[in-house]
């Protein structure tokens, strides 16, 4: 039986041949470190990169608390005025009533005299 | 025989190292014969080491980082070769690789090596999958994500170039 390094028809042989020259190699030395070098620098950047993240939401969050509130006050203003204007045009209305009636009876009375 | 279900916790530093060092030559070599250049097969197995660490949560056990690392591998180098348009460097050029010296003839390993980089991308994969892996047709076809019918092919093609090549090259020793 012949072993793996024997030499070999590459012709015949090819597969043994590509087995031989697609053996697995070393990388170059301190390939190790600068992947997990690399790693450590880009959870750093993930870190930073979510305080950042929270950083914005909170500051989105407070823009829309406080646009919110604005606005809550400005319909609330605006819930007070119609109510008073509604209230005015009631007074003006039963006012309004009771003048009427007040000429109305005026009217009978100076037919009555007649 | 590395176990094919590592799997560590997410954020764990020493467990990530681990792997790294554990599957660093069979990353790395699959992109040096790929790309047959070492600066940019560091480059890519560096890249891919690198989405591992960020994509541990997502590995689950039942994958297999050994699987995820040989399909990311693969699909890195072909997506570089297609980015970059890689230009098959000359072998002057090229540094020899750490375990050549036990191959017993390494001008023929040279020279099978040329022609394999100098295969469609897609065969190259495939040949390297099969003999520096040692998968089997369907095993590369999980990897590649391909059928097994096209996988078969393109090694039984490559096989018949590379045989055809080397005659050129060598000429026919039963003649």
């Amino acid at each position: 039986m012949r072993d793996m390094n024997d030499p070999i028809d590459p012709v015949d042989n090819v597969e043994k041949a590509l087995r031989q020259a697609l053996r697995p190699v070393d990388p170059p030395p301190g390939f190790a470190e600068r992947v997990i070098q690399r790693a450590g620098k880009g959870s750093a950047r993930a870190n930073i990169g979510g305080r950042a993240w929270f950083r914005w939401a909170t500051a989105a969050a407070l823009v829309v608390g406080v646009s919110g509130g604005l606005w809550y006050r400005a319909e609330e203003r605006r819930a007070q005025g119609e109510e008073a204007r509604r209230q005015v045009l009631l007074s003006l209305r039963i006012a309004g009533a009771k003048l009427h009636e007040v000429q109305v009876k005026i009217n009978r009375h100076g037919e009555s005299q007649q | 025989m590395l176990p094919e279900t590592t799997h560590i916790e997410p954020g764990a530093t020493t467990g990530f190292e681990d792997l790294v060092r554990r599957h660093q030559r069979m990353v790395f070599s699959m992109a040096l014969h790929f790309l047959r250049d070492p600066a940019a097969a560091e480059e890519v197995a560096q890249d891919v080491f690198l989405r591992l660490h960020r994509h541990l949560e997502s590995i689950g056990a039942s994958d297999g980082i050994v699987f995820w690392l040989r399909r990311v591998t693969s699909n890195r180098c072909i997506d570089y070769a297609r980015q970059r348009r890689f230009q098959l460097l000359s072998f002057d050029n090229t540094a020899e690789p750490a375990v050549e010296p036990h191959a017993r003839d390494p001008l023929l390993s040279r020279r099978l090596q040329r022609l394999v980089a100098s295969l469609p991308r897609q065969s190259r994969m495939v040949v390297i999958l099969r003999y520096q892996e040692d998968l089997m047709p369907e095993e590369i076809a999980r990897v590649l994500d391909t059928p097994v019918a096209s996988v078969k092919s393109q090694l039984h093609r490559a096989l018949r170039m590379l045989r055809e090549k080397m005659l050129r090259v060598v000429g026919d020793p039963r003649s």
